[in-house]
């Protein structure tokens, strides 16, 4: 088998790896032939770090739209009890 | 005597960490009082805790660990209670997959991405978009939408995630892999319907 033919599927797991970890000599060489001749999987890459940049910009949207902001009133309740002990 | 100091703020945790330590707290429990109770003890254990802090990981790394230590316990002790599950992830790996790829591992013609005619930049401000990528999160399987949350997490790092999840660092790529694979095809169909450029 070719070294250099990597299914899209591999592909794809080594587009993600990328973004967690250092892909090695051989993965870099393997994905960038790819992806120089699989447009889908060049969108895809294009759609996954697209959907990340989402998530970082508006972590709010990753949690149910809900709230992520503690209430002014509960960070000063927290910390009046780390104060007090903080004195101790 | 001189003791190490290992630059550990107290003072500073609540406005540093406290929104980030309360995201994770939120992905383990959808009550929000829970969330914020556990906040708090986090804060009061890692100040009883000052002393055991060697400085090999940073001061908010060594607190995500205090949380999560804290959440295991709640659940071992309220055995009625269920934690989120994060690690419901692992069924049907190859069913899904299939989906997607046929057996060369290469894109299924009707499944393959698409162009979703979008300037990256304009993408993040885009509303609609906003909306969509919301509801198709919330659709993913269990586990699926903490692996991509987790993952964007500043301080957590993937070894903490893997132990977090029970996976080995292999798998984990694999795993968020294939909660892309869903997110992504959720918000192309979405997306492109809307647009109405979808077949």
């Amino acid at each position: 088998m070719n070294l250099m033919v990597l299914s899209c599927q591999k592909a794809g797991q080594l587009i993600e790896k990328k973004q967690v970890k250092n892909l090695t000599i051989l993965e870099k060489l393997q994905l960038n032939v790819h992806l120089r001749i699989c447009e889908r999987c060049a969108d895809y890459e294009k759609q996954s770090v697209l959907i990340d940049a989402m998530l970082k910009k508006h972590p709010k949207q990753a949690l149910n739209g809900q709230e992520i902001r503690l209430s002014d009133e509960i960070k000063q309740r927290i910390q009046k009890e780390l104060d007090k002990r903080i004195k101790k | 005597m001189l003791s190490k100091t290992y630059n550990l703020h107290p003072e500073d945790w609540v406005n540093k960490y406290g929104e980030k330590l309360y995201t994770y707290a939120l992905l383990k429990s959808k009550n929000k009082e829970q969330a914020e109770d556990w906040v708090q003890e986090t804060f009061l254990a890692g100040l009883g805790a000052k002393d055991s802090f060697r400085g090999d990981s940073s001061e908010l790394t060594w607190l995500y660990s205090i949380l999560k230590n804290k959440i295991a316990q709640f659940y071992r002790k309220a055995s009625t209670k269920q934690e989120v599950p994060l690690n419901g992830l692992f069924a049907d790996q190859e069913n899904d997959l299939s989906l997607f790829f046929n057996e060369e591992g290469t894109w299924k013609e009707h499944s393959s991405p698409r162009d979703w005619q979008l300037d990256p930049a304009m993408a993040l401000e885009n509303k609609e978009l906003g909306q969509i990528l919301n509801h198709c999160l919330d659709n993913l399987k269990p586990g699926q939408k903490e692996i991509i949350v987790l993952k964007l997490m500043e301080g957590l790092g993937s070894k903490f995630i893997c132990k977090d999840l029970g996976i080995s660092d292999t798998n984990y790529w694999i795993q968020i892999h294939r909660a892309k694979l869903q997110l992504r095809a959720c918000i192309e169909k979405k997306w492109l319907t809307k647009q109405g450029k979808y077949e």
